[in-house]
């Protein structure tokens, strides 16, 4: 322990002192003389309510000596400022690989808690067994390695780090993880690596070129003999949007290869397809049924042999009612705005300007098709990169987006707007982003600084809810959109609420980013990352205060109540 | 017995006397008015003969005026059994001089007067606990015995009223009076004392033995009191206040007491313990005689 605040010999002395002090007071405290009566009967009475006056005269009861002693010792001790000592010779630095990939999302029986779900709670133990002066980071393999806790994010973090995460639909690499640990852990003093997989120990080992560090593998054991059904993909054609592929994803995890037989069949109608085939364990496989109608048709999607495990080896899908948004392109289309489209499944790009239901052009103002558009515009000014990007108008567009501390990357903005075009977002005086609706013909304008590859906003999944929210709104769609990870997309975008399958963190492809939509207001888990002042429990030397505060209240307290007179 | 009760003492005591408003029946004959009508002297009534009545009895004069046959009813005094349950803890011999003296004199007193008229007396004190008692008897032969009996009573720890009424309870005495003689300071407190004495099928006598620094006691500064009796101590700051309480406290205590005297229909009076007895005995003799 070391004290910040004073000396340690000053600390000493006051310290002494305060002893010397309470203690003379003790010792000159008022002694009562001592008289034999006939009875104290009437005196009990007379003394009920004949309580110390002053302070001098509550020294006569040795409690309140101990408490007022124990009390100014804790007040020099806080004054202090007393700290933990850290020995940086002795620190730890951990890494905690949670595997995240198939096979951690079996379940032992319908309803039970998957083995990510232990997977998460190992790792939270595990982080509460390291020392204060330890340091950790957590990477989390769904199923390619990603940090998820940092080593300078505060601990009490973790736990809310890792209550979104959900088991990925292929194998995890985690080789890939191991390699990941080992990078974090160069040149760090005592690594070490905690691998939490059901994974066999001697199946797991650091792969070659991965840099020296102590593992020790949890083996939290393998699950039973299972299979799944994964996911469920309606993608339309490209030729006949009315006209798509369902895609069925299952996965196997047990311990020796096996055979399995899906089966897709309308709901209470005859099968549409029934195959076997023999799946090795933590082996997924894709089944396809060809060129079904958009006729919000029910599909009854059956795994078997029945492993006893019914909570995923059957499932109830609806095909969609409607085709998806086609959407036609002019130009070169910027990366980000492509995977922001794409990341909505609902949406496919068809083609050429005039092929779809709505055309994204980039540099010019006037589509020439007549459709609704999406503009992607550089015709006003230049806006320097990293301006903050405030909202400027009101439109369900912008509804519940979290835009806190975005900023525009190099390049234009909109310039002056048409006359009846409405300003969404701004940067300084600039307007970034606009909506037109005139007449039939909807617009949306979005400057070249907000779809920069080094625009903040271009990466954030506000900026790929607004693109998918713009996309609807222009194809006349009235539903909000919601952007899916593409391992659990269906292209009904109510599927996934309908099937409570997921949680409520999303993905978007391409990015390390992820959201949290059940929250309002937040959309980028980076917002609530480290260093921002999250209270991690107080210092201290403020505990100490508290606890000499409390044993001066307690003193008070026994002394109003009579306790000490 | 030449410190407590001197020649001078037991001369004055003999004129006094202890008339009980009605002595309890099935006793021996003595001076006390009793409801037994029968072969007294002091004519109380009449009333109609029927057979089997003694016909000695008989008014010949009224049956010769009335022509009816009635019985002439005489008073037949009885004696009254008097129990002194004499207070002998620990605060009754503490301080100087003792209260103990002041209330063997007054167990004397009424001992000596009800010996003199042939009325049983049986003398049972007490402090944690009843003292072996002197056995009841009658006759003025027995007050030497009584005078010696009490003179070499020692104290007998604390005060415990409760337990020694119930003891005395158990010895099935006679009804008759039942005369207190105490200080009343019972560690449990004046509540416990007075459910005690509520217990007592007698007539009661409250004699309580004070001293004047008993309401007012003149003790100042900070003091530890150690009860004299059960060594319990009481931190207390006398000032105004705390003495003000104290009287309170006291008054509340003398109160309860009279209360209960009051409702008992018991004579309740105080003996000062740092006067003589002899003196105080004109104010507790009305006229020479003690009405219970």
């Amino acid at each position: 322990m070391t004290f910040t605040g004073i000396p340690l010999w000053a600390t000493l002395a006051l310290a002494a002192g305060a002893t010397a002090a309470i203690a003379l007071l003790h010792l000159l405290r008022v002694r009562p003389r001592e008289l034999r009566v006939v009875t104290t009967l009437f005196w009990a009475h007379a003394a009920e309510r004949t309580r110390a006056r002053t302070l001098l005269e509550r020294f006569r009861h040795p409690l309140t000596f101990a408490l007022l002693l124990a009390f100014c010792l804790l007040l020099v001790l806080a004054l202090a400022r007393p700290e933990w000592t850290k020995e940086p010779q002795r620190r730890v630095y951990e890494v905690i690989i949670v595997d995240a990939g198939l096979s951690m999302g079996a379940r032992d029986r319908p309803g039970g808690e998957p083995l990510f779900d232990a997977a998460r709670a190992e790792a939270i133990a595990e982080a509460n067994r390291l020392s204060s002066q330890d340091r950790l980071a957590v990477v989390v393999t769904d199923p390619h390695p990603r940090l998820v806790h940092r080593f300078e994010d505060p601990p009490p973090m973790l736990r809310q780090q890792l209550s979104g995460l959900e088991p990925a639909d292929v194998p995890a690499a985690t080789g890939d993880a191991l390699r990941l640990a080992g990078s974090l852990l160069h040149g760090r003093q005592n690594p070490h690596v905690v691998l939490i997989t059901d994974r066999p120990g001697d199946q797991v080992a650091p792969p070659a070129g991965a840099r020296s560090f102590d593992l020790t593998v949890v083996d939290l054991g393998r699950a039973l003999d299972n299979a799944a059904i994964l996911s469920a993909l309606f993608e339309p054609d490209d030729k006949n949007p009315l006209r798509g592929r369902f895609a069925v994803r299952a996965g196997y995890w047990g311990e020796s290869p096996r055979e399995m037989t899906l089966q897709v069949a309308r709901g209470g109608g005859a099968p549409l397809l029934t195959e076997t085939r023999v799946m090795s364990p933590g082996e997924t496989s894709d089944y396809d049924v060809a060129d079904l109608p958009c006729d919000g048709d029910e599909l009854v999607v059956t795994l078997s042999p029945n492993d006893a495990l019914e909570a995923d080896s059957r499932g109830v899908f609806h095909v969609p009612l409607r085709a998806p948004i086609r959407v036609g392109v002019e130009g070169s289309v910027p990366e980000v705005l492509r995977i922001a489209m794409e990341a909505d499944r609902a949406v496919t790009i068809a083609g050429d300007v005039g092929d779809g239901d709505v055309d994204v052009v980039v540099g010019r103002a006037r589509p020439a098709s007549g459709r609704p558009a999406i503009i992607i515009s550089d015709d006003g000014p230049e806006v320097s990169a990293g301006q903050p990007i405030t909202v400027a108008g009101k439109s369900p567009l912008l509804a519940g987006l979290d835009l806190t501390d975005a900023t525009c990357g190099s390049g234009a903005s909109l310039g002056a707007l048409d006359g009846d075009a409405r300003p969404l977002l701004t940067a300084g005086d600039e307007v970034v982003a606009a909506i037109s609706t005139d007449g039939a013909l909807a617009r949306v304008y979005l400057s070249s600084a907000l779809t920069a590859a080094d625009a903040d906003i271009g990466w954030r999944p506000a900026f790929a809810i607004l693109v998918a929210r713009a996309l609807r709104s222009l194809a006349g769609w009235d539903d909000d959109p919601l952007v899916l990870a593409p391992q659990r997309v269906v292209e009904d975008p109510l599927w996934a609420r309908r099937q409570d399958h997921g949680g409520p963190v999303v993905g978007m492809p391409g990015s390390r980013r992820a959201s949290d939509l059940s929250r309002a207001g937040v959309t980028d888990v980076e917002a609530v990352a480290p260093g921002s002042g999250r209270w991690a429990g107080p210092p201290l030397y403020a505990t100490v205060l508290i606890l000499a505060l409390g044993l001066f209240l307690l003193e008070a307290v026994l002394h109003a109540r009579g306790r000490i007179s | 017995m030449a410190r407590l009760f001197s020649e001078d003492f037991i001369r004055a005591i003999e004129r006094l006397r202890l008339v009980a408003r009605q002595a309890p029946p099935g006793g021996l004959h003595a001076e006390h008015r009793s409801h037994d009508l029968g072969c007294g002297m002091e004519f109380r009534d009449f009333r109609a003969y029927v057979p089997g009545d003694d016909v000695r009895r008989m008014d010949w004069n009224l049956y010769r005026r009335s022509g009816r046959l009635f019985l002439r009813l005489f008073e037949a005094p009885e004696d009254l059994p008097v129990h002194i349950l004499l207070d002998v803890s620990d605060s009754m011999f503490f301080e100087a001089p003792p209260r103990a003296d002041a209330a063997r004199q007054m167990a004397a007193v009424i001992a000596a007067v009800a010996l003199n008229q042939h009325d049983r007396v049986g003398i049972y004190p007490f402090g944690i606990d009843l003292v072996t008692p002197l056995a009841p008897a009658s006759g003025k032969p027995a007050l030497p015995r009584m005078l010696q009996y009490l003179e070499q009573l020692r104290p007998a720890g604390t005060t415990d009223l409760i337990h020694s009424t119930r003891r005395f309870a158990t010895r099935r005495q006679r009804a008759g009076l039942a005369v207190i003689i105490s200080d009343f300071f019972d560690p449990r407190g004046i509540d416990q004392v007075i459910d005690a004495l509520r217990s007592l099928r007698h007539r009661l006598l409250l004699i309580r033995v004070v001293r004047p620094r008993d309401a007012s006691p003149d003790l100042e500064g900070e003091l530890r009191l150690l009860d004299c009796e059960s060594d319990r101590s009481v931190d207390v700051s006398v000032t105004g206040d705390s003495l003000t309480r104290y009287r309170q406290a006291y008054q509340a205590f003398e109160e309860a007491l009279s209360r209960f005297a009051a409702r008992r229909r018991a004579l309740h009076v105080t003996i000062d313990a740092d006067r003589p007895v002899l003196e105080q005995l004109g104010s507790v003799f009305v006229g020479g005689v003690l009405m219970t």
